[in-house]
């Protein structure tokens, strides 16, 4: 018999990250998925900001991808440094999009 | 995270020479033009000149708006923290800090995100270093229910630029 793996993707959204505590909660809830094997840590291979002018260049990734192997949801995890804000985006298909600023 | 920042300073045209200090009452310096390059070779960006910062960092700034400068001699920053702010981070200020309360308004510190202002170290920050300055946006408190206005000499330097050995000396 397999078991079929479910996640909660549906039930969770997008957030900005206004709080330490938020973090920290929204942090552990990414880390429980993992251990509990639903959603895994991908390496992340996009930028979410890319600025350049002439020869400068500077290039904005995020602390964490991860990918859940249920639903194919890709969520991206930016931390905060506070004064600026973390956040979490979702891509329910899987298919990373940048900011678009 | 930035992860790949090019060499300081790889781009802006002309000379470099030390800036007027931004006003600490919160007054730009005459004869600066948002998006442009300043006289003294120092560039300002904003939301009408998107700038290397992306946005939530540059929403820090008041207005979005912030100043790259590159440091023509060594110079000494003050950077507040304790709690769960480390002695090293990417955000200090120019202007002299007290800690405590002084420094919890000036730079609009929210105490949701757990800096307790408790101590201040100095941060000397070498000649050729870019750094981007600004005034520290306001920002709100208590779910909307207060704010802090902030306005204190903000700066910013990117993690991947500096050298931990430059803070608490």
């Amino acid at each position: 018999m397999v078991r079929k793996l479910e996640c909660e993707c549906a039930e969770h959204y997008e957030a900005d990250i206004d709080t330490w505590q938020l973090f920290q909660d929204i942090k552990h809830f990414f880390e429980d998925q993992v251990l509990s094997g639903v959603y895994e840590d991908v390496p992340i291979d996009k930028p979410y900001y890319v600025w350049q002018d002439g020869k400068e260049k500077m290039i904005w990734y995020a602390d964490k991808w991860y990918k859940c192997k249920a639903c194919g949801c890709l969520w991206e995890f930016s931390y905060p440094d506070f004064p600026a804000h973390g956040e979490v985006r979702k891509f329910p298909d899987g298919v990373y999009k940048g900011r678009g600023y | 995270m930035l992860r790949n920042g090019a060499p300081p300073d790889s781009t802006v045209s002309g000379s470099v020479v030390d800036s007027p200090a931004l006003s600490v009452d919160g007054k730009s310096p005459p004869g600066y033009t948002e998006g442009a390059t300043g006289d003294a070779g120092d560039v300002i960006y904003s939301p009408i000149s998107p700038g290397p910062l992306e946005n939530k960092i540059a929403s820090t700034f008041r207005g979005s708006t912030y100043t790259k400068k590159v440091l023509t001699e060594d110079t000494v920053f003050y950077r507040v923290y304790g709690g769960n702010a480390e002695i090293v981070g990417n955000y200090m200020s120019r202007t002299p800090q007290m800690g405590g309360l002084q420094s919890q308004f000036d730079l609009a510190l929210v105490p949701e995100w757990g800096n307790t202002a408790t101590y201040v170290t100095k941060v000397t920050v070498p000649k050729g270093t870019v750094i981007y300055e600004g005034f520290a946006a306001p920002q709100t408190i208590n779910g909307g229910a207060g704010m802090l206005m902030g306005g204190g000499s903000q700066i910013f330097i990117p993690e991947a630029r500096f050298n931990p050995s430059w803070f608490g000396n």
